[in-house]
This record gives structure tokens, C-alpha cells and sequence, in this order.
């Protein structure tokens, strides 16, 4: 057991270093580059004078926090969503959570009835949507069974709100609903430096709860019946989860748009390289691999920018969506 | 340990309609270290009297008693200290190794983030032993065979160290041998460790061979009849079949 622990550790540490120097890579990377070692001066000094280091923390820090928060929360959503509903399948977008986000922000941003200026407001919109389609989910998941179906579900309620998104925009202002389908493209690059510590505040706040629900996370894998006599309170836990869920999912979509596959696929992947069902260590292994996911997505976009403008959206589509199919046609 | 008093056993249709009554268990009562078997037809109500006892469904009327203490009145908490279930069939989860699903049994002793103390490993590491289980501790859940599987959960209630474990029809899916050697082990735990086991099953033979009280349900009077060894098997079969 001991020696298995020491395993995952190492697991942990190798995805841990991978990201770090990635991270630094990515620092590098923009509209010019900037040499390593001016990275790490522009992180600790605080010369406003000199450009290099005036760029790197006033466009570069926050892009790259965003991803590695992005990924970290999304990720770690989707593995709630998936031993909450024993389905390798779930996650916060394919579920429609990330759609009841982002309905909220669509009336925040482009109608007179929702009048969230403030970050906190928009956030709170949209933490607020997530949660609304999280309970509707559970709700249907009492009903509907069949795990496929469950999706369905999710899909119907994604279209649903799509189709209201849709009538928002047909009211909205032009400059509201261009910033809007700016928006839902997904970018890293929307968070100011002085917004970071609100976005790292509720990734954190999730993370730590999630932590606290390892045990009857642990547990939930046996079934509710099963985890209910090892004295796991069903309903409320289901609850907890889709709460934690919303947070997380709801202030990521709310600064970064609906980003679309990470808390399907990093899950995924972590359980197939951990091989473990111990929600400590894929909690842990779905924080690095999700944050590991989206820093590779922006090194690519940083890389591809001179020719190509590939909105985020549209990167994790291309690489969850492959990974989706293999899932169903090994696991279905 | 255990005493019925007059429980109505059924379940609710729907809010508006009458209760539908099963059985009535008339006064009953279990001590430590007796292995009863539970028998009846298909839709007698084995699993509704678990189910009851479990929580799951609604005790229609009268009450049950633990060691003298009504039933409803321990919390959610003493009960999973109480009372373990083994469900008929478990699937095995991928990458839940065999130590894994033992230890979780461990999980209502354990606390808030499931640190183990030096009591939970040892009891762990006994039932591994107990039951011949250490060389499959690293095995993963997913591809044991039907007779390791039903023993691994049978640890999993062992390690959760409760006064009375019940089985749903913990033989249904094995065969001659495992079956055998379910009941053995069960029969070893009742009287060594003083617990008090319910299993339901339909291996009428096997139950009249290892238990040392068999409790049938007669559907046509609608209650439950006590046998004590030793059985009579053409006796029974004609009262409850």
C-alpha cells in the first residue's frame, strides 16, 4: 500500500514538473517573445520602466494563471460530474452545466433585466445558472436511469438554453452581443491582473472542498445504495457536488466563455494513468492534467497566432472530441 | 440482539392508496451468533424485510428493536455501526483493488478524511487473513471470479465490524463450491465473532445444512414461521411453498 502511495506520488511530481516547464515556456510566448530569464525578473521585480517585464505581467501572468486555473477547475468538475453520476461520459459541458452559465451571462451581459456590472455580479450569474442546471440534472438523473440517456438529457437542456441565448441575441445591442460571441469562443486572455485573485479565490475555495468530499467520493464508486450503508448522506452529498461543481465550472465559464471537453477528457486520462479510484490522488492528478491540457492548448494557439486564429473553443473541440469517440467505442 | 414486535411488512403504492401488507412478522427475536436464513416463494417479501430494516423502504407499522432500543430512534450514524448489507451481486469496479473495497468498510469508524488509525489497518489486514484473501489484496475488483468477488464483499462487511450483517441472496450467482464455501465462512463468522447474520436465499439444502434457524414466510397466512434445528425439511416446504 505504502509503496503504491509513493507511485502516485511520482505520478503527481513528474505531471507537476511537466507543467511547471511548460508554464515558463509559455511565459515566453506572445506578440514578441521574451527571453527565460526576463521571465523570472519580470515575476519578481517590479520595474515598471522596462517593457519586457510590463508585458509579461500585465498580458502574460494572467493568460497563463487562467489556463492553468481553466483547466484545474473544469477538469476537476468533470470528475465530480462523472462518480456522481457513475458515468464515464459526464462532465460539466456535455451535462448542459456549462450551458446554464452561460445563459446567465448572456442576460448579465446583453439584457436590461440582469444588471450585473460588477465582476462579482457576473460571476455570481453564473455560478448561479450552473448550479440551476446542476440540480436540474440531478433531478432528471432520478428519473432517467440509463446513462446514455442521462446525456441526452444534458444535450436537450444545452439546446435549451441555447435557443433562449438565441432570443436573447435577437434583442441585444450590436456592441453587447459582439462582445458576447467574443465571449463564447473561449479566450485566456479576458482576466486583468487585478481580476486574478477572484478567479484564484473560488478555484481554490472548490479545490479545498473537493478535498473534503474525497471519502464519500471514495465511496459513491460502490453505488448510492452500497456507499448509503457505509453512511454516506445520498442526498446531500449529490447536492454538495453539484454546488462545488457550479463554482467551479460557473466562475470559469464566467471570465473564459464555455470551454468545451476538458472536464470530459482530463479525467479520463488521469483514471487510465493512475489506475487508482482513489479520489485523493485523481483529484490531485486532475488539477495538474487539466491545467497541463489547457497551457498546452495556449502554447499552440501563442505558436499558431502568426497564422492562424484559433479561438480556444475550437482547439479543445479538436482534441476532446477524438478522445470522446475512443472513450465510447472502448468503454460502450 | 434483534426482536420483531408485530412488524407489517409491504410497501406504499403512491401517496393516496392503502399500504399493501406482505407479511406480518408476529414477535421474533434474533440472539448474537445465530445465522438465520430467510426463504420464501419469488415476491414474498425477503427483500422488502431487508429493505425495511436497511432504511430503505418505510416500516409500515410496529416496531423493532435493537438491544432494546427502537430502531428509529438510532441515528444514521450508530446504524451503519450496526447493521452491514452484501447485496446479491456486485459488478467490481476498474482500479478498486480488492484491499481497497475491504478497507472501505472501514469508512464509518474512520474519520472525516478517512485517516486510518492503527485499529483500522489491523482490522483490515484480519479479515484479509480470515478469509484467505491476501494474495488477491492488490487484485483489481474488475476481474476476480463471481465466488472472490462475493467473498471480497463479504470482507467489506466483516471490516465494518457491526453486530449484524445481512445478505441478499449471497449464493444466487456462484456455484456448487463457492456456495458452499460462502456459507461455511458465514456460519464460522456467526459463531466466532457473536454477529448475528441474515441471508436470504433459495438453497433450501444448504441453508437447512449451515444455518442453525431458518425463518420462512407463509403467503397464504401472511406471516413469518420460526423453524429451530433440528429442520424438517418436508415440513417447511409444504408450510411456505
Amino acid at each position: 500500500m505504502k509503496t503504491l502511495n509513493k507511485s502516485y506520488w511520482r505520478r503527481s511530481g513528474l505531471l507537476f514538473i511537466l507543467l511547471l516547464l511548460l508554464v515558463l515556456y509559455d511565459l515566453t510566448l506572445g506578440s514578441f517573445p521574451i527571453a527565460l530569464k526576463d521571465v523570472f525578473k519580470g515575476l519578481f521585480s517590479t520595474n515598471p520602466d522596462a517593457t519586457a517585464e510590463l508585458t509579461l505581467r500585465v498580458f502574460r501572468f494572467p493568460r497563463v494563471v487562467t489556463a492553468v486555473i481553466a483547466g484545474a477547475t473544469l477538469s476537476l468538475s468533470g470528475l465530480l460530474m462523472q462518480t456522481l453520476f457513475q458515468n464515464p461520459l459526464a462532465g460539466p459541458y456535455v451535462l448542459g452545466i456549462n450551458s446554464g452559465a452561460s445563459l446567465m451571462v448572456a442576460l448579465s451581459t446583453m439584457s436590461s433585466f440582469f444588471l450585473f456590472g460588477s465582476d462579482l455580479g457576473l460571476i455570481g450569474a453564473a455560478i448561479l445558472g450552473a448550479f440551476i442546471a446542476g440540480l436540474l440534472i440531478l433531478l432528471s438523473s432520478l428519473y432517467v436511469k440509463n446513462k446514455v440517456s442521462l446525456l441526452l438529457v444534458g444535450i436537450m437542456l444545452g439546446s435549451f438554453s441555447g435557443a433562449l441565448i438565441n432570443v436573447v441575441q435577437a434583442y441585444a445591442d450590436p456592441n453587447n452581443l459582439k462582445q458576447f460571441m467574443l465571449w463564447s469562443f473561449g479566450s485566456l486572455q479576458s482576466v486583468e491582473y487585478n481580476q486574478l485573485w477572484i478567479l484564484t479565490l473560488f478555484a481554490t475555495a472548490g479545490i479545498v472542498l473537493t478535498l473534503l468530499i474525497v471519502k464519500p467520493l471514495n465511496l459513491l464508486i460502490l453505488g448510492d445504495r452500497n456507499a448509503s450503508l457505509l453512511g454516506v448522506n445520498i442526498k446531500q452529498i449529490r447536492v454538495v457536488i453539484v454546488l462545488i461543481t457550479a463554482v467551479l465550472t460557473g466562475v470559469v465559464t464566467a471570465f473564459c466563455g464555455p470551454i468545451a471537453f476538458v472536464g470530459l477528457v482530463v479525467p479520463n486520462i488521469i483514471k487510465l494513468i493512475y489506475k487508482t479510484t482513489n479520489h485523493y490522488h485523481l483529484v490531485i492528478g486532475c488539477i495538474l492534467g487539466g491545467a497541463l491540457l489547457i497551457v498546452v492548448c495556449d502554447i499552440v494557439m501563442q505558436l499558431l497566432s502568426p497564422f492562424l486564429n484559433l479561438p480556444l473553443n475550437a482547439l479543445t473541440a479538436l482534441i476532446g472530441a477524438p478522445i470522446v469517440l475512443w472513450i465510447i467505442i472502448r468503454k460502450f | 440482539m434483534l426482536r420483531f414486535s408485530q412488524l407489517n411488512i409491504g410497501f406504499t403504492k403512491g401517496q393516496r392508496q392503502d399500504p399493501k401488507v406482505l407479511f406480518t412478522s408476529g414477535e421474533l427475536s434474533f440472539q448474537a451468533g445465530d445465522f438465520v436464513a430467510l426463504i420464501g416463494p419469488n415476491g414474498s417479501g425477503k427483500t422488502t424485510l431487508f429493505n425495511t430494516i436497511l432504511d430503505h423502504q418505510p416500516l409500515l407499522s410496529g416496531n423493532l428493536f435493537f438491544n432494546e432500543k427502537d430502531w428509529k430512534t438510532l441515528s444514521r450514524k450508530e446504524k451503519v455501526k450496526t447493521v452491514s448489507f452484501v447485496p446479491s451481486k456486485f459488478n467490481g469496479v476498474q482500479h478498486l483493488s480488492v484491499k481497497e473495497l475491504i478497507a472501505m468498510g472501514r469508512a464509518p469508524h474512520a474519520n472525516l478524511l478517512n485517516q486510518f488509525s492503527q485499529k483500522d489497518h489491523q482490522v483490515v489486514a484480519k479479515v484479509m487473513e480470515e478469509l484467505d484473501l491476501t494474495q488477491f489484496a492488490e487484485k483489481d475488483t474488475l476481474y476476480l471470479s463471481d465466488g472472490e468477488r462475493q467473498i471480497a464483499m463479504i470482507g467489506k462487511a466483516l471490516a465494518q465490524e457491526t453486530r449484524i450483517i445481512i445478505l441478499d441472496e449471497p449464493t444466487a450467482f456462484l456455484d456448487y463450491n463457492n456456495r458452499r464455501k460462502v456459507l461455511k465462512i458465514l456460519q464460522k463468522v456467526a459463531r466466532k465473532n457473536k454477529q448475528l447474520i441474515f441471508i436470504s436465499s433459495h438453497d433450501l439444502e444448504l441453508c437447512f445444512e449451515y444455518c442453525n434457524r431458518v425463518v420462512g414466510i407463509d403467503q397464504k397466512q401472511k406471516e413469518m414461521c420460526d423453524f429451530f434445528e433440528p429442520f424438517h425439511k418436508e415440513d417447511i416446504i409444504s408450510k411456505i411453498f
